[in-house]
């Protein structure tokens, strides 16, 4: 990650890819989210959606628990500790980024 | 990019008014507000009932407003999250609540303050006949507030009609309790049209549920 000579040191690539950011930051907004609603709000497909979560979830980032809402199954995903502070770091390492880009 | 992450974070919050049941709700409990006001005017002056219908008032709302929450929750049940999903909002820190607390007491105190002072800033009025603009523009002020959180856009409207009925209503010099309860009512008629709108627009936009098939 480098532009007109700055780097971002340590920027976490798993959460900087944009679907994954979008999926993150909506995670970090709410104390949980369903399926439905992250696949409406991000504009994937269900496979792609699938692909993302299941990323993150292996990284520890989120947790996902499967159930059922009489036939219907339910997705429920939330930010685990690890994947909060994730994104904090991200989110403060963005940010000293854009400032050193204005200097 | 900061903006952008703003946006998306809002997102979840106007979530929660996309189906205008709040609105509806908030509608409910001021059309309940104006017929308790109302109620209030048709009290014989030196009754008894004065005091305990004045005190009446909060538990009222403590209770209809937990009573209507529950039936929020309902409907979003069975109307929202099948068509758009489901979130879960996060619980407020001990930072907001003492914001929350504050705000309430704030606004609260200064209608007060305003209904003392009220025979110095205007003499030839009845006591109470200001307290509907004091209110229409404290409301007003809630709703700037909320709409500039959120960024949804009729919360501005919904403000600039709570000023306007407040102004109007001091203006026309309506007696004691009988202004407050039509600024409520008018209040209450906007948001329950407002909500009703934008409730059966949603429906309209989702027709049919989504279905979770990850």
């Amino acid at each position: 990650m480098s532009q007109r000579g700055l780097t971002i040191e340590g920027i976490d690539r798993l959460i900087h890819e944009p679907a994954r950011l979008i999926i993150m930051t909506i995670l970090n907004a709410v104390e949980s989210a369903d399926f439905l609603y992250l696949q409406r709000e991000t504009g994937l497909t269900k496979g792609n959606l699938s692909s993302h979560l299941a990323k993150l979830e292996a990284e520890g980032y989120i947790e996902i628990e499967k159930t059922y809402k009489g036939k219907i199954p339910l997705t429920i995903c939330r930010l685990t500790e690890a994947g909060r502070s994730a994104f904090g770091r991200y989110r403060a390492q963005w940010k000293s980024f854009l400032k050193e880009t204005r200097k | 990019m900061k903006s952008e992450i703003e946006k998306i974070e809002k997102r979840p919050i106007q979530y929660w008014y996309e189906d205008g049941l709040n609105e509806l709700a908030f509608g409910v409990i001021g059309l309940c507000l104006g017929v308790y006001f109302w109620i209030h005017t048709r009290i014989p002056p030196g009754s008894a009932w004065h005091i305990p219908w004045a005190i009446g008032m909060f538990p009222l709302l403590f209770f209809g407003s937990r009573f209507l929450n529950g039936i929020i929750k309902t409907l979003k049940q069975k109307w929202t999250y099948p068509r758009t999903g489901f979130v879960s909002y996060r619980r407020p820190g001990g930072k907001r609540i003492k914001f929350s607390i504050l705000g309430v007491f704030v606004g609260g105190a200064t209608v007060i303050a305003y209904g003392a002072l009220r025979s110095d800033v205007f003499p030839e009025q009845n006591a109470l006949t200001s307290l509907p603009l004091v209110t229409g523009l404290i409301l007003a002020g809630a709703f700037i507030w909320i709409g500039m959180k959120t960024g949804v856009f009729r919360f501005f409207v919904t403000a600039v009609i709570s000023a306007a009925a407040g102004i109007a209503l001091s203006l026309a010099g309506f007696a004691e309790m009988a202004a407050l309860g039509t600024y409520w009512a008018i209040l209450g008629a906007s948001h329950c049209v407002s909500g009703a709108f934008v409730f059966l627009r949603y429906l309209k936009r989702y027709s049919s549920p989504g279905a979770d098939l990850s």
